[in-house]
């Protein structure tokens, strides 16, 4: 059973997306804003963090960075999952360590799954 | 002219044919006393032999060679020369030579050689005579002279002195000084009577006219030519030289009568005849001069007027002649006449002066008649005596037409009282030609200085700040805007450097850069900088500097425009954020119902329902597509850049997918074709790509060739390897791209006019971010295409960094 987190802003796509996750294989944790996501996620440690990048209260890069202060929070795996595509962001995202930057509107949902899933080894 | 110079030649003439008639004359005379004197030895009359009873005889072969002589000098006359008279005057001649030689020979050598009396005998003893019917020596002498004198009569030296002359004159002496002898004392003079005979009175006479005459035979000669001189020494000599015979001859005449009536002694006599010659001799001397001083100075007046005039004149023909306008002096009242055109006239009308001096001047007659109202005009003019000017067209003697300017002046001849026509004539071709020119220029140039004025007002009142330098930089103009722009006032400007008011804002390469393009390459440099202005506030210009070059192609100066696009650039940013935004805003809902419909598609649905939701997912994803398009155009707007995140990407399998779906999207959509991959891809070859970008691409072309394929559907692709990059190519059949449109085709929402009769659904973006992307890469895309035979599309991508 791995544990995941979904911090994304719009409701609709976060229930969406966390309904799709099998209950079998995974345990899916939600929040709504960095700050949410970032107490979340120093709380329960899971091991991947799905991360939309425009959010209010904190945005999804500074709650990565500070999630990369920490010490577990260095190494856990996050996949950018965001409408933002700008190179600046990638660019940025990715010094920050993450595994992936994907683009939501050209992504289907079973896709994400199968990203999330290869990241985690689980095929 | 000719006219005065002709009575002195005349005189001339007349006065040596005087002196020819006197030598004839006296050739005459000569003859007639040796006539007389063998009449009188015919007859035995006293006084034909010796005039004188008790004077010494002429002997008989003295008057036979006075006979010859006379002759020998009448035939010897000039005009006789072209006879064959002359042959028997040098015979003649000869004959007088022979005569005087054999008696010299006789006198010398003492021989009787038997001529003396061959004639006629003279009874012994003669008066005065040593051998009885021989002459004298000195006559005989004379005769030898008078010989050669008469047979040298045309020899002339070099120096014009006839040769002739000096025995004739020598004879002539001689003769004078025998006559002189028979004035006084004959005993006085007979120096040598007692060995040898005297010379008879009529021969010394004889021989002193035939002297004369041999002298006037060819007065032109040099010592002769005095004589007949119409001039004055002329006057002179012939007035003076026979007193000087004359005279002295008369007082001893008077001296010996006075004697011979013992009136006076005879030392009286000599001084009171001496003193009488010179009395006379010198009062007749100072009344030649009298008379001659007013006619000298009469002359001399006359001859200084004559000077000054003629230099007058010279100096005026000189610049008659020489003037550069043509002139001519008509006779109007003869018939138009020429009688006078200058160098320049010749010039202007291609006539020489002897063609048409003194002949009828048809010219300006002819010219003016084609003007009616200025021919009238003219003879009113002429008959008026009154100047007339004109301007009109001359045809030269080639028939080329000169305009010219003629000023036509009447002056009266005061001595004929005849009006003569000075015509002055300007060839004024050259003045039209610069009238015409300079009315065009003046035309030209007002036109310029209007169309100048509008120009610097149109550079002054631009817009754009334009400013104009020399080619090291220093400003040397500047219009209004620099002022609004810059806030800089163009005196403060004017003489500095650009540098100085604005340089160093930007890094040192752009200068570089700047400089290389305009100095060195010499073509216009195009660039955005950022500048400050007076008060220090940053503005974006986009500046155009062009060098403007000499004929030499060096710099003459620059021109520079700049823009200042700070707002423009503000509302682009602006512009990039409101679509960035809105893509943005758009997103979230277009992801949510593309997540939705997906989750309702897992379930079990009829299959109207199923399709139906197909179908809401394809237009979703179109929507999807294009804001994805339109927020990769607003980030090339912007000038950001690119998001491409390379990875390495098998390049072959990338190709086999995009095909595979393709193919479904060819049945999809019913209609016939088919994809074909050229089998020359190297299966394990990974490139360095983004590979979302890459296949966007791929699709973008493939789509193309789909789309734009009429009937049955025929695409190739391929790839090959040209210079260190790999050359992909996707060819078509399909409708092609019209030649005028194929510049266009990579313009962003360019859509090429015979697309519209397609149901394609394009944007006009597919191209444009297909180029942005394949550039994005570092390689470069182009077409080739016909219209109705197809397209193919080649774009390169680089091969090393596939060769980690």
């Amino acid at each position: 059973m791995k544990k995941i987190l979904i911090v994304e802003d719009e409701l609709a796509l976060l229930y969406a997306l966390a309904s799709q996750f099998d209950k079998k294989e995974f345990k899916v944790l939600q929040a709504v804003d960095g700050e949410e996501g970032l107490k979340t996620a120093l709380k329960s440690h899971p091991d991947l963090i799905l991360l939309d990048l425009l959010m209010p209260k904190m945005d999804g890069m500074s709650m990565l960075k500070e999630l990369r202060k920490d010490s577990w929070g260095k190494g856990v795996k996050v996949i950018i999952l965001t409408n933002l595509s700008d190179a600046e962001k990638i660019d940025e995202a990715l010094k920050q360590g993450t595994y992936d930057y994907l683009v939501k509107k050209d992504w289907n949902i079973s896709e994400v799954i199968e990203k999330v899933k290869a990241s985690l080894g689980m095929k | 002219m000719k006219q005065s110079d002709l009575p002195p030649n005349q005189t001339k003439n007349n006065l040596a044919v005087a002196a020819k008639n006197f030598s004839e004359v006296s050739a005459t005379a000569v003859f007639l006393v040796g006539i007389l004197v063998l009449i009188g030895w015919q007859f035995d009359i006293g006084f034909l032999k010796s005039v004188h009873s008790g004077f010494v005889t002429m002997k008989p072969n003295t008057a036979l060679g006075v006979v010859f002589l006379g002759l020998s000098l009448w035939l010897l006359q000039e005009k006789r020369m072209r006879s064959w008279l002359k042959y028997l005057g040098w015979g003649s001649a000869l004959f007088v030579l022979f005569i005087g030689l054999t008696a010299v020979l006789e006198h010398i050598t003492g021989i009787n050689l038997g001529v003396d009396m061959l004639l006629f005998r003279e009874s012994s003893p003669a008066p005065f005579t040593t051998f009885p019917g021989r002459m004298a020596l000195n006559t005989a002498f004379c005769f030898v002279f008078f010989g050669i004198s008469l047979l040298y009569l045309n020899i002339k030296t070099k120096n014009g002195l006839h040769l002739s002359v000096i025995p004739a004159v020598f004879s002539g002496l001689v003769a004078l000084v025998v006559i002189v002898g028979y004035f006084y004392d004959i005993s006085q003079f007979y120096f040598g009577a007692k060995f040898d005979t005297l010379m008879a009175l009529h021969t010394a006479l004889a021989f002193f006219i035939a002297s004369l005459g041999v002298l006037f035979a060819r007065p032109e000669g040099n010592l002769t030519r005095v004589f007949i001189g119409a001039n004055l020494s002329g006057v002179t000599i012939r007035r003076l030289f026979p007193l000087a015979f004359l005279v002295p001859l008369l007082f001893i005449w008077l001296e010996q009568v006075g004697n011979r009536y013992h009136l006076y002694g005879h030392d009286f006599g000599m001084s009171i005849t001496a003193a009488a010659s010179i009395v006379v001799l010198a009062t007749l001397i100072w009344v030649h001069a009298v008379l001659m001083e007013k006619k000298e100075d009469a002359r001399l007046k006359a001859v200084k007027e004559l000077v000054i005039a003629t230099e007058e004149a010279r100096r005026l023909s000189f610049l008659v002649e020489n003037t550069i306008e043509a002139v001519a002096i008509v006779d109007l009242e003869d018939h138009n006449a020429l009688r006078y055109v200058n160098s320049a006239w010749e010039k202007m009308f291609g006539y020489k002066k002897n063609e048409v001096e003194n002949k009828r001047e048809p010219l300006i007659i002819d010219a003016i008649k084609k003007n009616p109202a200025l021919y009238k005009k003219f003879k009113a003019s002429i008959a008026a005596h009154v100047p007339f000017y004109a301007e009109m067209e001359w045809e030269r003697k080639d028939g080329k037409l000169v305009p010219v300017e003629v000023f036509t002046t009447p002056t009266q001849d005061p001595n004929t009282g005849k009006y003569i026509w000075f015509n002055t004539i300007r060839d004024i071709s050259e003045r039209k030609q610069a009238q015409g020119k300079l009315l065009k220029e003046k035309r030209v140039s007002e036109l310029l200085a209007k169309d100048l004025k509008k120009f610097q007002l149109a550079v002054d009142s631009s817009s754009d700040h334009i400013m104009i330098t020399d080619a090291e930089g220093k400003i040397l103009y500047g219009n209004k805007a620099i002022e609004s722009i810059t806030g800089y006032a163009i005196s403060e400007i004017i003489g500095k450097t650009v540098g100085q008011v604005w340089g160093g804002h930007m890094p040192k390469e752009f200068y570089v850069k700047l400089w290389h393009k305009i100095k060195t390459e010499k073509k216009m440099f195009v660039g955005e900088l950022t500048n400050y202005r007076k008060d220090g506030t940053p503005y974006t210009a986009e500046v155009r500097i062009s060098p403007i070059l000499f004929d030499d192609g060096e710099v003459n100066f620059f021109v520079g425009v700049e823009r200042d696009i700070t707002r423009m650039k503000e509302v682009d940013k602006m512009k990039s954020e409101f679509v960035s935004l809105t893509s943005h805003q758009l997103s979230t809902p277009l992801t949510a119902i593309k997540w939705y419909v997906e989750i309702l598609l897992k379930k079990k649905h009829g299959s109207e329902d199923k399709k139906n939701l197909k179908q809401i997912y394809a237009s979703n994803e179109r929507m999807i597509r294009l804001i994805s398009d339109l927020l990769d155009v607003s980030r090339i707007e912007s000038g950001n850049k690119f998001a491409i995140i390379l990875k390495p990407k098998n390049i072959a399998s990338l190709i086999k997918e995009i095909v595979d779906t393709s193919l479904i999207s060819i049945k999809t959509k019913h209609r016939q074709g088919v994809i074909k991959l050229e089998d020359k891809f190297p299966e394990v070859l990974k490139l360095e790509i983004d590979e979302n970008k890459i296949r966007q691409v791929f699709q973008n072309l493939i789509d193309n060739a789909i789309n734009y394929s009429v009937d049955r559907i025929k695409i190739s692709v391929g790839c090959k390897e040209e210079g260190g990059q790999i050359v992909f190519h996707v060819k078509d059949t399909g409708i092609g791209i019209p030649k005028v449109q194929q510049g266009r085709v990579f313009e962003k929402f360019f859509r090429a006019d015979n697309t519209a009769l397609l149901k394609s659904q394009g944007t006009g973006l597919g191209l444009y971010l297909s180029k942005a992307i394949v550039e994005g890469h570092g390689g470069k895309i182009r077409f080739e295409s016909e219209e109705g035979a197809g397209t193919t599309f080649y774009f390169s991508l680089p091969l090393n960094r596939g060769k980690l």
